[in-house]
């Protein structure tokens, strides 16, 4: 073999291993576009304007649609709280939105905008017809929250969101029911596009 | 695991909205949708209260500085602390760009517009005192798209809502006594709404597809 033939071969080689090494960097961000996130978990809420705690059953998706933006639906589905007389009977809460992220490496914090609605009962509805009755309220969310990728499918998750709650036709002079909700925990999550 | 799996599968085809935006020659045709919230701002009658709602939206794009917009709202009052007042409008706006810029990061518009809309007014004590009529209404005012991609928009928009059938409206008396009115004719009755709106493109319809 020449000495052209091995100069002009380990020039190849060497090509190969920088494309080897780019792969593995990009193997090892899992922060990118095509990200797909989704998980349950428990979550606490303090209610802002009475003194009751809740806990929702909460699950919720993000796809990663562009370098800093997802969309993030949520569903929370009111389990208890700390209260004998709780202000919801029941509670089961939808939202749509979008999220802006800021990344460094697998480190994600993201802050976000959601428009939704809730289904709900009150526990202490006074009005004196329908008592239980079932109400549509809309809502909306904002939240702020930072997720660690630690692996191509794993991640956890830290998240504060602020829940718009008014609830109309009701005979109580307090009808606002915001609350702040907090959920950590271990998140599922999937790169749909290489 | 398995109905994660499921959901997995059923997000992926969300991801081809990642891809880049491919139009034709110009906008005529991009097709979007999105949600939003409303905030009505005050309603006629002695209780002026707020309101919420919740809604949605499509856009159909005409040309690059004319947009159509097809929306949906239900919006929640209160009457002080007695009633409910709940309103459902369903209709279409044409918003026209100023700025000549197809892509700009703000892109502030003019928009005006027609809808259906249905109004119930209620008595919390005694939900048999009610009120509702149908009717239709015309909207306009000025907005802003903030475009955080070549995809997405946020977009505040501030309009105000004249409706063009009969009037009902609220009054609640010193003793509390709720009673509701009901006007013949079109009066300059309506509310100012504004709306926050996350509004995706998704596609150009006349654009080829490959």
């Amino acid at each position: 073999m020449g000495k052209t033939k091995i100069i002009v071969l380990f020039a190849i080689l060497s090509s190969m291993m920088v494309s080897a090494q780019e792969e593995a960097a990009v193997e090892k961000y899992y922060v990118r576009p095509g990200l797909i996130t989704a998980t349950a978990t428990i979550s606490p809420s303090i209610m802002l304007n009475r003194n009751q705690i809740n806990y929702y059953v909460t699950g919720f998706w993000q796809i990663r649609f562009d370098k800093n933006l997802t969309f993030r639906g949520e569903a929370h589905y009111l389990t208890g709280g700390n209260k004998d007389i709780p202000y919801f009977r029941n509670n089961a809460r939808a939202h749509f939105g979008v999220e802006y992220h800021k990344s460094v490496k697998n480190f994600d914090s993201y802050i976000g905008f959601m428009p939704g609605f809730s289904i709900l009962q009150l526990t202490d509805d006074r009005s004196l017809a329908d008592e239980q009755m079932l109400r549509f309220v809309p809502t909306f969310s904002a939240n702020i929250g930072v997720t660690y990728y630690v692996w191509k499918f794993f991640n956890f998750f830290a998240n504060f969101t602020y829940l718009n709650t008014t609830v109309r036709g009701v005979t109580q002079t307090n009808n606002r029911a915001d609350e702040m909700m907090l959920s950590l925990g271990l998140g599922f999550n999937i790169n749909a596009k290489r | 695991m398995k109905n994660l799996c499921i959901l997995m599968l059923l997000l992926i085809p969300w991801i081809g909205f990642s891809q880049p935006l491919r139009i034709r020659k110009n906008q005529s045709g991009l097709f979007s949708m999105g949600v939003r919230t409303t905030i009505s701002a005050f309603n006629d009658g002695s209780a002026k209260n707020p309101g919420m709602g919740v809604g949605g939206q499509f856009r159909l794009q005409a040309s690059n500085r004319l947009n159509t917009e097809w929306f949906f709202d239900y919006i929640t009052s209160p009457i002080d602390d007695v009633g409910t007042r709940v309103d459902y409008h369903i209709g279409w706006s044409v918003m026209y760009y100023i700025l000549k810029n197809p892509a700009p990061k703000v892109r502030p518009y003019i928009i005006a517009g027609h809808c259906f809309d249905h109004s119930e007014l209620k008595e919390t004590r005694n939900p048999s005192n009610k009120m509702s009529r149908g009717s239709s209404a015309v909207q306009m005012g000025l907005g802003c798209h903030f475009n955080l991609s070549e995809r997405l928009d946020i977009s505040l928009t501030t309009q105000y809502m004249m409706h063009l059938g009969k009037d009902i409206h609220a009054h609640v008396h010193e003793d509390g006594e709720l009673e509701f009115e009901k006007h013949k004719g079109s009066l300059l009755e309506g509310h100012v709404l504004f709306h926050v709106g996350i509004n995706y493109k998704i596609v150009d319809l006349w654009g080829k597809q490959k």
